[in-house]
């Protein structure tokens, strides 16, 4: 089974991952990076993970990071294979490191079973890089039509997610949506529900 | 954002779309409708209608030899296209009667200036070849040097071996080839060379390889490395448009964008290309510099009839007068 997590540049896409392994009950993470085609692996405390993988103020995942996680959903354990892709920039971006990462991102989501589509809250119906765009509406309109795809509205602790949230629910009508904040862990309980139901 | 992508983009397969998000041809939300084309139109089908549909989607390879015919010139080269299409084609009939298979490989050399046909060409193959049941998939992966020299040591295999995994079942073509023999002993081109020639001898069934470059570039790197001029057994020249050529391909380009050229223009046009023959072509690249023109002249008619204060008939906003292309090459 595969999970991927994928949104615009700093939406929390990390720290949603890491916080919900927490969530579960999970101690630490196997966290497989690749860079220049050379695949490291390690193992990371939460704690650490939290610490060396997520920044408050600039998007930090710049590579393809894999992590193995064990989620105890249900009765069986499932072994998932969490992939956390680096942010899409909207339209194209001049750099080519940056699109070739674009591309392994989106060919990882096409591969996964279960995707979760993080936008932000906080950022919506503003002007700031991380709100919803065109690509955005377009990865929506693309889940519809499967069973795994879920749009998170992340950062429902900050001021305005409430506003945001509409904006979001109006936008993205008829897409699966949870509301969640990687940082209180709100909504985590709803998310865990619904990866439940996809996987029995 | 996806306004800026031209309409024409047609991807074959889910790897090419893939190759033109790498290559800056495609934004993400582009892609994705692109990739969500190819995963949702066989889940809602049947698998009785999915092969009935294959079977439909297949190209005989007529239709490609068509299209082939319809480039303008090239005759060598359409010639050898169907050399190739006849010897595969009995090759698969000796096979039916039981004879032994003459294992040849197609990799090719394209040598020839820019804008003279040849990822043109190359696409072609690809769809000849898959209409032929010679690869899987037929779709072209364009990469260049950088694209398979790595930085340090060990990079360039893993990063070859990535852009051949793509192109396997289809056409890696790869432009200005003679690069990666440029750096002399050290440089890792040699070790791209390498992992190439592997990959052809292994994937010798389903990958197609296409050199390209300059003549006069490709005929020194093949002259360097013996063991590509044994592997590489279809050599294509790609010749210089001559004016009357180019203004063929013209007249193609305006036709193709509902526009036409008045007789003044096609006059000028035929002159500026043939007093300036052989002096640009190293440089401006010959089709794609007539589509810069056009694409000049197309602007300027814009600017000329928007400052006109008659009503425009149909005929006005197709007319390309030469007025139009007076500028375009500065």
């Amino acid at each position: 089974m595969q999970l991927s997590v994928v949104g615009k540049p700093n939406v929390g896409k990390t720290l949603l991952l890491i916080n919900f392994a927490a969530y579960l009950g999970l101690r630490d993470l196997q966290l497989e990076v690749e860079e220049d085609g050379i695949r490291r692996t390690q193992r990371l405390s939460l704690e650490r993970a939290r610490r060396d993988l997520v920044s408050l103020y600039a998007p930090k995942t710049t590579h393809l990071q894999r992590m193995t996680l064990e989620l105890p959903l249900g009765r069986q354990h499932p072994v998932i294979r969490a992939v956390d892709t680096p942010g899409i920039p909207e339209g194209i971006s001049p750099d080519a490191e940056r699109r070739h990462q674009t591309a392994i991102a989106l060919e990882q989501v096409m591969a996964s079973d279960l995707v979760l589509h993080v936008v932000d809250a906080g950022a919506a119906g503003t002007r700031r890089p991380e709100a919803a765009g065109a690509f955005d509406v377009a990865l929506a309109s693309w889940g519809k039509a499967r069973s795994g795809y879920c749009l998170i509205a992340n950062k429902m602790d900050k001021p305005g997610s409430q506003d945001g949230l509409r904006l979001i629910k109006e936008r993205f009508r008829g897409t699966a949506l949870i509301p969640v904040s990687a940082v209180t862990r709100r909504g985590f309980r709803d998310l865990k529900g619904w990866a439940q139901r996809i996987l029995l | 954002m996806s306004d800026i992508v031209s309409p024409e983009l047609n991807p074959s397969s889910v790897e090419e779309v893939f190759q033109w998000i790498h290559v800056g041809r495609l934004a993400p939300d582009r892609a994705i409708e692109l990739l969500s084309g190819f995963q949702t139109a066989p889940a809602l089908q049947t698998s009785a209608t999915r092969r009935e549909r294959q079977d439909q989607e297949r190209e005989s390879p007529d239709a490609v030899l068509a299209d082939l015919d319809r480039l303008v010139g090239l005759d060598d080269i359409k010639r050898v296209v169907r050399d190739i299409r006849a010897f595969v084609e009995v090759q698969q009939l000796r096979e039916d009667a039981g004879l032994r298979r003459n294992q040849q490989s197609f990799h090719m050399v394209f040598s020839g200036a820019p804008g003279t046909g040849k990822t043109t060409v190359a696409r072609l193959m690809g769809r000849l070849f898959k209409s032929l049941d010679v690869l899987s998939k037929g779709h072209l992966v364009e990469v260049e040097r950088a694209d398979l020299v790595g930085e340090y040591i060990g990079h360039t295999a893993q990063k070859a071996r990535e852009v051949i995994k793509r192109a396997t079942g289809g056409v890696l073509f790869v432009d200005e080839a003679y690069s990666l023999a440029r750096g002399g002993e050290k440089d890792f081109g040699k070790e791209a060379i390498d992992t190439l020639v592997a990959a052809m001898e292994n994937l010798r069934e389903d990958l197609l390889v296409i050199l390209a470059g300059y003549p006069e570039e490709m005929a020194w790197f093949m002259g360097t490395n013996p063991g590509l001029l044994s592997r590489f057994a279809i050599r294509l020249d790609f010749p210089d448009y001559d004016a009357e050529a180019l203004v063929q391909i013209a007249r193609r380009m305006v036709q193709e964008r509902d526009y036409r050229l008045a007789p003044d223009a096609e006059a000028g046009l035929l002159r500026l290309l043939s007093e300036n023959q052989g002096y640009w072509h190293k440089n401006a690249g010959n089709a794609r510099m007539v589509r810069n023109l056009l694409e000049h002249a197309i602007r300027r008619q814009a600017v000329r009839l928007s400052a006109r204060r008659t009503p425009l008939t149909r005929h006005d906003l197709m007319q390309l007068a030469w007025s139009d292309f007076e500028g375009g090459l500065s």
